[in-house]
């Protein structure tokens, strides 16, 4: 039966694109994730294990994977690497402490293989919140100057307010289809 | 004793008459009656002797005939001796006559010894004699004496005995008192005891009792109060019992009133039942009445009927039928009569009823409006009262009010009477002199008229004007007069305005009295302050001297600060000076220091320290340049394990390598990258993995299998490399999950080879 569907899927052309939500814990990855797909906030709890949801934005399906960012479990993330098109890590901009985590996570995540080819999209969270960092401080915390052969863009969001989640996704779907 | 005394008396006695019987015979014989003598003397002696013995064994007798008895055996004895002796003494002469003559001198001097001592002896014995019996007197006295001694002493011992008893007695007597006495001690030490908790008590006692006065002091005053407020309260009690009385007497009218009211309400009910009764009976009868009347007429018609029927045959009983019938109409009639009278008895007697119930009724009503009535006339006459207080206290005041005013109207009056009295005169005189000016007018006119008469009668055409003048003139005079009678009631009206304006006036007056009171108010204010402003000048004047004084010392001070600025001066010019010198002393110092330099530059140390500086930097670069190629090597490490981790998954060949397994099985995929060298650097990402431990990853497990096993097989070969790991699968049992799942996905293709009997990796299919 799943693969009568996938077979159908893959005639019809519409491949999913398969999209990996990651970051630490607590940055707001669910929020996002059901923010996206049914477009209201929803209380979460720790992710431990990983969410998958389908979501169409502009004609475009995207499963996305948002995988539980615990310290213990994010070694696991490398599992799912494979035949990832498209990366949105999560920052929380509030959280001035663990940024050096969220930037050593994202630099072992990048140097992998498996995500040479894939697009990054950085989402400063949490942008409500007193004392955030700015777009310019996340970028500079994460040494994301550094990147020189990806193609990546960094957003200021705020999941419970839904503010710059429809540049992400706008700039994602076109940067995904430019691609193809 | 005695018994010795008593020998030596009878010796004495007895020794008299032997004296007397030895110079007898002395006397007789010469020789011979000497040695007679000597023996007899001898003899005697002995004799004595033993009658003293005797007289010792007679003292016993003791009494003077024994002792003349002996007495009397001496005397015969004596004078037996002779006899017997002689032939002895014969015998001795004749056996010694070779001394005869010796002896016979010594018997002499023995004789005459003898004789001596009889004087002697007998003076003794004479003597004791008289002192024996002197003696004997003196004993048989002290005999006596202690005989009664005796007796005496016996009583004595009686007495002894009786005192020894009596002493006895007395000492169990002491004794007892002394028991007593201690019972006593105790008693009494008891009794200071019980005297001292006795004080004590007393003292609480008394300490109690003031209390017990205050507190009965204090209860004392508050039973007067409470007294005072009883009776105030009992008076008030009185009074609203009285008033209770008045109110009860009030209550029980009304109790009367109503009881009557009652009474005549059960009167009015039982009348108005007896009415109905009256009218049901009167009802009833009419209708059996009505009914016996009709009855009857059914019967009448039927006899007639009968009659008629019969009346041919039986006339008689018509006729009898007849009579009986007009004498049953009769009956009826009389019946009805007396019906009739019944109703008029009763309509008499139930409009009787009605008139007394209505009369009753009325009574009540005119009671009940009575009695409201009066309460309103009561109601009424209070409120009038009070009104009428009311009005007699506002109308007092009112009263007083009026009076105040009307004799403040008087006095004005009376001052108004004065003033138009005085403008009256005034305006008479002003009007005088109107009068007297109009009369001067006139008489000027008149003379002008005379001028003019004289004019006329030059100019008689205008006399008729003058005339018309005139008569206008008079007309005007008419009109003056009018106009005076107006100027009058102008005037009046002018006084009017005068009395209104003299009422301003003095109202003027009194605020220029309260102005001047005002004025006198700031006149003394005024005082006030210019005393304040006097002092404020002398002040002032102080201040100014202080000024003066103060301006006198800036000046110094300026003079001062003059000088001061010169001196600053002086010191500034000091100060470049030293600046100056400072400077020079600054580029001195810098070319010392560059002196220092070169020359520490050029010593040997510095050089030395700047080779080692060069030769650590050196090295430095070297370990930099290591650590780069030693990452550059981690990188490739990294890549070339992910590559055989990829090629794992796809070949068996893989499982050879038992270090990246054994990597795999450590803890996570993250240690897999690492190195074993650069295993502390990256270590806290491992270590934290492995710190939360088994807890979170085993409900990561679960989830990740729960997903797996639920999820379909497109999604699932996605979870494979997950599940793989978590499981810490070999590369052979990740392969084989992922062909099967591959399988499952593709519609053709053959089943993986998943191992047959005890390895086989899946339950082979029931056929």
């Amino acid at each position: 039966m799943g693969a009568l569907l996938s077979y159908f899927r893959g005639l019809i052309g519409s491949r999913e694109m398969r999209i990996l939500i990651l970051g630490l814990d607590g940055a707001g990855k669910t929020t996002i994730l059901y923010r996206l797909q049914v477009g209201e906030v929803v209380t979460t709890i720790p992710t431990i294990g990983f969410n998958v949801e389908q979501v169409t934005y502009k004609n475009l399906r995207f499963q996305v994977w948002d995988l539980g960012g615990q310290t213990s479990i994010r070694p696991y993330w490398r599992c799912y690497y494979s035949n990832t098109d498209a990366i949105i890590y999560v920052v929380d901009s509030a959280d001035r402490d663990r940024i050096g985590i969220s930037k050593q996570e994202l630099v072992s995540m990048l140097e992998e293989d498996e995500l040479k080819s894939a697009i990054l999209a950085v989402l400063a969270n949490k942008q409500d919140m007193e004392g955030a960092m700015t777009v310019a401080e996340v970028h500079s915390a994460l040494g994301l100057d550094a990147l020189k052969t990806r193609t990546f863009q960094i957003f200021k969001t705020s999941a419970i307010k839904g503010e710059g989640l429809d540049q992400a996704m706008d700039w994602l779907a076109n940067a995904l289809a430019t691609r193809k | 004793m005695r018994g010795s005394e008593h020998l030596l008396t009878s010796e004495d006695w007895l020794w008299h008459p032997a004296a007397d019987v030895l110079e007898s015979t002395s006397y007789l014989g010469t020789e011979l009656p000497h040695l007679t003598s000597v023996s007899k003397a001898g003899k005697m002696f002995v004799n004595l002797k033993s009658k003293i013995g005797d007289v010792t064994d007679l003292k016993k007798l003791s009494s003077p005939q024994a002792l003349a008895s002996v007495s009397g055996s001496r005397q015969r004895s004596s004078q037996h001796t002779p006899g017997s002796l002689t032939p002895r003494s014969r015998h001795s002469r004749q056996a010694s006559t070779a001394s005869l003559q010796a002896v016979q001198e010594l018997e002499r001097e023995i004789a005459k010894l003898r004789t001596a001592l009889e004087t002697q002896q007998d003076a003794a014995l004479e003597r004791l004699n008289t002192r024996e019996q002197e003696w004997r007197g003196k004993l048989q006295e002290e005999r006596d004496k202690i005989s009664v001694m005796a007796a005496d002493l016996e009583a004595a011992g009686e007495r002894e005995k009786k005192l020894q008893e009596k002493v006895e007695d007395s000492s169990i007597g002491k004794k007892q008192t002394t028991d007593q006495l201690k019972q006593a001690q105790g008693l009494e030490a008891r009794i200071c005891d019980m005297q001292e908790n006795y004080d004590q008590m007393e003292g609480l006692n008394a300490q109690e009792m003031a209390k017990i006065k205050h507190m009965l002091l204090n209860t004392n005053s508050e039973l007067e109060q409470v007294q005072s407020e009883l009776i105030k309260k009992t008076e008030a009690l009185s009074s609203v019992e009285s008033r209770l009385s008045w109110a009860s007497a009030l209550e029980e009218r009304i109790r009367i009133l109503s009881e009557e009211k009652t009474e005549l309400e059960t009167q009015v009910a039982g009348l108005n039942q007896k009415l109905n009764a009256a009218n049901a009976r009167y009802t009833a009868l009419e209708e059996a009445k009505l009914e016996e009347s009709q009855h009857l007429q059914h019967r009448v018609i039927t006899l007639e009927q009968r009659h008629s029927q019969t009346a041919l045959q039986e006339t008689d009983k018509v006729q009898a039928l007849i009579k009986e019938r007009e004498n049953m109409e009769h009956h009826l009639e009389e019946a009805r009569q007396q019906l009739n009278n019944i109703k008029a008895s009763w309509s008499d007697k139930i409009t009787a009823l009605e008139n007394q119930i209505h009369h009753l009724n009325a009574k009540i009503a005119e009671d009940q409006s009575d009695l409201q009535e009066a309460e309103e006339n009561n109601e009424m006459l209070k409120s009038e009262l009070s009104a009428l207080r009311d009005e007699n206290s506002s109308q007092k005041s009112e009263y007083l009010e009026m009076e105040r005013k009307l004799q403040a109207e008087i006095s004005q009056l009376n001052e108004d009477l004065d003033t138009l009295r005085w403008q009256l005169n005034n305006t008479t005189l002003e009007k005088d002199e109107q009068i007297k000016s109009l009369q001067e007018k006139l008489a000027s006119e008149e003379e002008k008229h005379h001028s003019c008469a004289s004019v006329l009668q030059s100019k008689l055409e205008t006399i008729a004007s003058l005339e018309q003048n005139l008569m206008d003139i008079e007309s005007e005079v008419i009109v003056v007069k009018g106009n005076f009678t107006t100027t009058q009631s102008d005037l009046l009206l002018a006084q009017t305005e005068k009395k209104s304006l003299q009422e301003t006036l003095q109202l003027e007056r009194t605020t220029v009295e309260a102005l001047e009171k005002g004025k006198s108010e700031l006149q003394s204010k005024l005082d006030t302050v210019s005393c304040e402003k006097t002092r404020l000048s002398q002040n002032l004047d102080e201040y100014a001297e202080k000024v003066i004084t103060l301006e006198m010392s800036v000046k110094t001070l300026e003079e001062e600060d003059e000088k001061k600025a010169a001196k600053i001066k002086e010191i500034e010019a000091k100060h470049d000076e030293v600046i100056h010198e400072r400077e020079a002393l600054l580029k001195q110092l810098e070319n010392e220091e560059e002196d220092l330099v070169h020359k520490i530059e050029g010593s040997d140390v510095v050089k030395a320290l700047r080779e080692e500086v060069k030769t650590l930097e050196d090295e430095v670069l070297e370990k930099k340049q290591a650590l780069k190629v030693q990452g550059q090597r981690l990188a490739d490490m990294k890549k070339t394990i992910q590559r055989e981790l990829k090629l794992s998954a796809d070949s068996t060949d893989s499982i050879a390598d038992p270090r990246i397994d054994s990597r795999i099985r450590d803890s996570s995929p993250a240690t897999n990258a690492n190195s074993s060298e650069n295993n502390s650097s990256i270590g806290p990402v491992a270590t934290n993995g492995s710190d939360n431990g088994g807890a979170v990853n085993n409900t990561y497990l679960k989830h990740v299998i729960i997903k797996y096993l639920t999820s379909r097989e497109y999604e699932a070969v996605h979870l494979t490399r997950a599940v793989a790991t978590l499981l810490q699968m070999t590369s052979e049992e990740e392969r084989l999950l992922r062909e099967t799942l591959e399988w499952k996905m593709s519609w053709f293709g053959s089943k993986p080879n998943l191992g047959k009997g005890q390895n086989a990796k899946t339950i082979p299919p029931s056929q």
